[in-house]
């Protein structure tokens, strides 16, 4: 009868245990993918303060003195699972690391040289705050009277996207032995922030507290 | 296989069995050379170690002899119109950017290849908003450092080995593959030559002199080839001179024959008239008469024997159409004899058929003709009581008539001689009979041997194609049909 009961009370620990860590593992990830939307002034801005992605293997090519460079897009829909956005933009972000006073760097890339920007001497959460602030999509663009989801994809571009093995200067065994010499890299897999349904009258009321 | 192949093969061969060595080789070399990059693994981190704590070292020290004083700093007033105006540009947004991005203090590494140290501090003695500036050199270039750090830590992290071994591996497989396909395309024009030459040969064994081998080479294969040539030629030639020889010879021996035998018809014939006109002009009447007639009598017959001679070669040099067909060997030997044995009554005659004795394709009349020309002389060879055995025989295929006489046989030089044209071992006959015979049995598909003899004289074998199937034979001597069987011809001589 006791050993009947003390397997009950067993059974019904670990299906409370294997519960729990369905539930955690699903808050973490919810937690992580966590899309914050804000408005600022004419611009709906977006932060991800349990998201970090100068982190693994990116963060550590940065410390070895390479640039990293980060595509990012943010799209706004009225549907959670959209073909095409009501609203959208891109970005791309070059992040270097000074080895000696352990800073980022962030350089904003784009096509026109007056909307370069960039910012140094960044720790970095501040260095991925930076690129979330440089990421912003006009408020005229936004749905006013129907609610929407955003949704943020980032993604680390591969340098040897822009290279192949023939150079400016034809095929030498130089070029040949960097190219195959090329680490095999794994793409940091990013997961893909969301937030909505929002209200844009909902956002209002948060920026004028 | 051909030379090419096996040229190429032995190529692959001598080149694929070093593979193992050379790899185990570039191996080797390949782990050796690439031993420093280890080292630099670790060299570029104690780089990376050395020259943050000398950045910190000197950032200590620069932030220490400020608090103490011991080095003044450029002031930068919270008010904008009081800036100082003769510092650099890039000083000035250093301070705006500091300002803007809301930090106590701020120790950073500028100037010409990162060789200065500046610090800076918010706030001053009476101005909370001022910025207060240490900067001082380094005393190294640190952006040369981190250049250095950054090429060393990405050659590190190359895999370097992987590298080597691919373009070495496709760089030698190219030359591996250019070198086999110029083996292959030098093999082929080794080969060609010799590959033609022999195809020449083979057209030359088979009787082609007109064949030549296209040359442009002077090596060993193109003066083979030239000699092939030549021997070509001259085989040709000789061939040529050959022909015309042995045409001429064979007009010589027929012109000699004809003016012998025409000879031989003309003399008696002369002879005769001679004596007819000195008759003429002896004393008249006495048995005139007689001897006219016998003048006449001679001179009609040699007229005669030159035309049957006449007749004869224009026989031989016809050819009629031959017409094959069906036919019982055993009936038209049959045949044949009962015609001979009027003419030659003094012969015993013996015919025997294999009971499996095929029928045999060819032309009636070339067949009977064969026939005639063998039983004459076999006949005219026996002579009084001899004998003449005919046979029909299976031979695999084909069917054979054989026939044999009792008579004296053939002597060694008649054997040699035996189906030349022209020549004449009998007393009477122009000796075109057997050629003409011969040359029949060719027409039909067969021919004539001449064999051992049954009877103690001489044996002739004529073969011919044998039919679509046996011949039922059903013969009143036997009474049976498809027995072998004999006929007995004049039994009692």
């Amino acid at each position: 009868m006791n050993q009947r009961r003390s397997r009950t009370v067993l059974r019904a620990t670990l299906a409370v245990l294997v519960a729990g860590a369905a539930i955690s593992a699903f808050a973490i990830e919810y937690n992580v993918s966590r899309l914050t939307a804000r408005l600022d002034g004419d611009f709906l801005h977006v932060s991800a303060p349990n998201f970090s992605f100068l982190s693994g293997k990116p963060l550590e090519r940065l410390k070895d003195g390479a640039s990293v460079a980060f595509i990012a897009q943010l799209t706004v829909s009225t549907s959670p699972s959209y073909v095409v956005p009501d609203a959208r933009t891109v970005a791309r972000f070059a992040v270097s690391y000074a080895i000696w006073e352990e800073t980022f760097s962030v350089t904003r890339i784009t096509d026109r040289p007056e909307q370069k920007r960039s910012i140094s001497h960044l720790t970095g959460p501040g260095a991925e705050a930076w690129c979330f602030d440089n990421l912003a999509i006009n408020r005229s663009e936004l749905p006013v009277d129907r609610p929407f989801y955003v949704q943020l994809d980032l993604r680390e571009e591969d340098p040897r996207d822009q290279s192949g093995v023939i150079g400016d200067n034809g095929i030498s065994i130089a070029r040949m032995l960097e190219v195959f010499s090329r680490p095999v890299r794994d793409k940091q897999a990013y997961p893909l922030l969301k937030s909505g349904p929002l209200r844009l009258d909902d956002l209002q009321k948060g920026m004028r507290r | 296989m051909t030379l090419r192949t096996r040229l190429a093969l032995v190529f692959i061969a001598a080149t694929l069995v070093p593979l193992g060595p050379t790899i185990w080789l570039t191996t080797n070399l390949f782990d050796r050379s690439l031993a420093p990059v280890d080292q630099l693994a670790s060299v570029s981190r104690a780089l990376e170690k050395t020259g943050r704590q000398y950045f910190q070292q000197a950032s200590a020290q620069l932030k220490e002899d400020a608090q103490a004083g011991r080095e003044l700093p450029l002031v930068f007033p919270g008010i904008a119109e009081a800036q100082p105006t003769t510092v650099e540009p890039a000083v000035l947004d250093a301070v705006r950017e500091f300002r803007d991005s809301g930090e106590k203090e701020l120790v950073t590494i500028t100037g010409d290849g990162d060789s200065r140290i500046r610090y800076l501090v918010r706030g001053a003695p009476g101005d909370p908003v001022a910025v207060r500036v240490w900067e001082r050199p380094l005393g190294i270039r640190m952006a040369d450092l981190q250049r250095e750090y950054s090429g060393a830590r990405e050659t590190v992290s190359r895999d370097l080995r992987h590298g080597y071994f691919v373009v070495w591996g496709l760089l030698v497989t190219v030359i591996w593959l250019v070198a086999l396909g110029l083996v292959w395309i030098v093999s082929t024009r080794f080969s060609r030559p010799i590959v033609n030459l022999t195809e020449a040969l083979r057209a030359l064994a088979g009787g082609d002199f007109r064949i030549r081998v296209p040359n442009d080479r002077t090596d060993e294969i193109g003066l083979a080839t030239q000699a092939f040539n030549l021997t070509a030629t001259q085989l040709e030639q000789s061939r040529d001179r050959l022909v015309y020889l042995t045409q001429l010879a064979s007009w010589q021996i027929l012109a000699r024959k004809m003016a012998h035998e025409v000879k031989n018809s003309l003399t008696p014939i002369r002879l005769t008239v001679e004596e007819m006109v000195a008759r003429e002009n002896d004393a008249a009447g006495t048995g005139r008469q007689a001897f006219l007639e016998q003048a006449a009598s001679i001179v009609v017959d040699e007229i005669e024997s030159l035309e049957r001679r006449i007749r004869a070669f224009s026989e031989f040099s016809s050819e009629p159409p031959v017409c094959p067909e069906t036919l019982d060997l055993a009936t038209i030997v049959e045949e044949r004899i009962a015609f001979l044995k009027t003419a030659h009554p003094e012969v015993g005659y013996v015919v025997e058929a294999d009971a499996d004795a095929p029928s045999a394709m060819a032309d009636q009349d070339l067949v009977k003709g064969i026939l005639v020309n063998l039983l004459e002389n076999a006949a005219e060879a026996a002579g009084e009581g001899g004998r003449i055995l005919a046979r029909v025989i299976r031979m695999d295929d084909r069917v054979a008539i054989e026939v044999h006489d009792s008579g004296p046989g053939l002597s060694e030089l008649a054997r040699k001689s035996l189906f030349q044209p022209t020549i004449s071992f009998k007393k009477r006959g122009m000796g075109l009979g057997l050629s003409i015979a011969r040359k029949s049995a060719l027409l039909s598909g067969g021919d004539i041997l001449l064999i051992s003899g049954e009877l103690g004289g001489a044996g002739f074998r004529v073969i011919l194609p044998a039919g679509p199937g046996p011949v039922a034979i059903d013969h009143p001597e036997t009474g049976s049909a498809g027995a072998k069987h004999a006929i007995a011809a004049n039994p009692g001589r």
